[in-house]
């Protein structure tokens, strides 16, 4: 009977929450008892506490800063929620344009070994990986990390061998879609001519034509931050999912328009879009599922499009009708179905000649 | 410092300073709980993933509203209890039966434990003292590992698990008489060998 009562004193004594009281009748029983090494040794090896985990002092600093950070965005966001119709960059020196190269062998080899279905091959020897999307034509591609990226007709990516250590950047020319795996550790940032995306979510897609006045970046789902190159102390933003952000790159001279005297050289706009549109129908990212999506396209901006998306130069000649505008969806027709059902809205005559076509009344 | 030492006081002064926006104090915080709270958050949803993710964002939404983090007025057992919540949800959300009260369908993840010739025991009783711990019932492990390795208090272990302080108290009696029992058996063996080194 006084050995329960022993036992329960002696864990109150370990665990610190006996009374005075009890440690004195505790000390009474224990010298009744006959094993009281027993105990002492218990004590003792209670006493000493387990050592913490070692996880490195560099990973608790970055998981600490990820907490930081994203708690910082949280705020960010709420504050730009306030003010998200237009931000304002200062001037900035023109882009550097880039070169439009060949498509390492090996890269080839993955995206054939992607469709082709072999065992996947072990990149590790060369400093720059360049995936190209000829012109008329798309590409998937997986990068090391197991991110997916569809580009498409006429775009490049690259990204380095260092692309997995510690932080994941791919630089874009052209339009690709992402679908990034999660790493905390690690972030994802794709950078453009001019901005860079820092993705802390999964699915977006961006823009960046260097013919393009402007780059653009949808989000599809998660959170991507957006930030100016060579400006990495100006304001970042942060888009949330449906959100399109379009950037200016051209300056605009302010003497030629008088308009925009009452703007400042670079302007973005941020824009909601309608979530309740399939990604599969909206114009941003329709292109991965193989439909051209245009609404309210000038002629003349439909026929860029038409041009990237079937390889062919398109020359329309009388000015009327390059004004004329479309709303429509392009899936499986070639070019000349895709003439022939503009033809139905509007009136004008087409030729192809090889890869040109002429439009004119 | 054991765990108990560094309690209530310490956190009173750390929260006041993250309340002024003071980053290393937030960061002082993180360094005492972060570890021990996903691993409590890690007997209930057994996903080293999903309890770093709900502790996480207890830390985001603990910064975010640091204004706030004053009212609070015993922080350990807030945020015990916090995680306790998140991960019932989490469990919740995905299996179609939750039993809550007994804590039994859980598996609770103990600390490594020191050398033996630091602690002056031989390898071999440290040994049965680690497998009688963890061949504890889940829910007295459970209360076991908070009030030992993460020097919990009573009162504040029955308030995050809203069991009875009573409760608590058998718990550990349970727990304490099984060591108690390997210990004396491995010892009774011989008589005449020495297991403590003086």
């Amino acid at each position: 009977m006084h050995r329960t009562r022993l036992i329960a004193l002696y864990t109150r004594k370990l665990t610190g929450e006996a009374t005075k009281k009890e440690l004195l009748e505790l000390d009474e029983l224990l010298k009744l008892e006959e094993n009281q090494f027993v105990y002492e040794l218990m004590e003792n090896w209670w006493k000493h506490q387990p050592e913490s985990q070692s996880t490195s002092q560099n990973e608790t600093d970055q998981h600490f800063n990820y907490i930081l950070s994203t708690a910082t965005a949280d705020e960010i966001i709420e504050r730009a929620k306030a003010n998200v119709s237009a931000s304002i960059f200062k001037k900035y020196p023109s882009f550097k344009k880039w070169a439009l190269a060949i498509a390492a062998i090996f890269i080839g080899l993955i995206i054939t070994v992607e469709f082709g279905g072999l065992r996947p091959l072990l990149v590790t020897n060369y400093h720059l990986n360049e995936i190209v999307a000829k012109p008329g034509t798309k590409s998937k591609l997986i990068l090391p990390d197991g991110s997916q990226v569809w580009l498409n007709s006429e775009s490049k990516l690259t990204y380095g061998s260092s692309f997995n250590d510690s932080i994941r950047e791919v630089t874009l020319e052209g339009e690709a879609y992402f679908d990034v795996v999660k790493d905390k550790k690690h972030p994802f940032i794709v950078k453009t001519s001019a901005i860079s995306i820092r993705v802390l979510g999964t699915a977006f897609n961006v823009k960046s034509y260097h013919q393009d006045p402007t780059i653009e970046t949808t989000l599809v789902r998660g959170m991507i931050e957006v930030q100016k190159n060579n400006e990495p102390s100006a304001s970042k933003i942060i888009l949330r999912p449906n959100e399109k952000l379009i950037y200016n790159k051209t300056e605009i001279n302010i003497a030629s328009h008088p308009i925009s005297s009452a703007f400042p050289p670079q302007i973005i706009s941020i824009s909601t879009l309608n979530k309740n549109i399939a990604d599969s129908l909206r114009k941003e990212t329709a292109w991965v599922y193989g439909r051209l999506v245009f609404e309210g396209d000038s002629f003349t901006s439909l026929a860029e499009k038409m041009e990237r998306w079937y390889n062919v130069k398109i020359n329309i000649k009388n000015k009327t009708i390059a004004n004329y505008r479309f709303g429509g969806v392009f899936e499986n027709e070639n070019i000349e179905e895709a003439l022939k059902a503009l033809q139905l809205i509007a009136m004008f005559k087409y030729t192809i000649n090889e890869n040109e076509i002429i439009i004119e009344k | 410092m054991s765990n108990k030492e560094n309690n209530t006081f310490c956190f009173q002064l750390l929260q006041k300073r993250v309340a002024e926006g003071d980053t290393k104090a937030f960061r002082q915080i993180f360094d005492l709980l972060f570890l021990n709270l996903t691993k409590f958050s890690f007997s209930f949803v057994q996903s080293q993933e999903a309890s770093t993710e709900i502790v996480d964002e207890l830390f985001v939404q603990l910064w975010t509203k640091r204004e706030a983090i004053n009212h609070i007025l015993d922080l350990r057992v807030y945020l015990y209890t916090a995680t306790k919540n998140a991960s019932l949800n989490y469990i919740a959300k995905r299996a179609k039966q939750i039993k809550l009260a007994p804590y039994d369908q859980i598996q609770v993840q103990m600390a490594d434990y020191n050398s033996p010739e630091q602690m002056m025991i031989d390898k071999e009783i440290l040994n049965k003292i680690k497998q009688a711990i963890d061949q504890l019932p889940p829910r007295c492990k459970l209360i076991f590992k908070l009030v030992r390795e993460d020097g919990l208090k009573y009162s504040e272990v029955a308030e995050i698990l809203n069991l009875s302080i009573k409760t608590i108290d058998n718990q550990l009696v349970i727990a304490v008489s099984r060591i108690k029992e390997v210990v004396q058996n491995l010892l009774q063996t011989d008589k005449n060998k020495i297991y403590l080194k003086k």
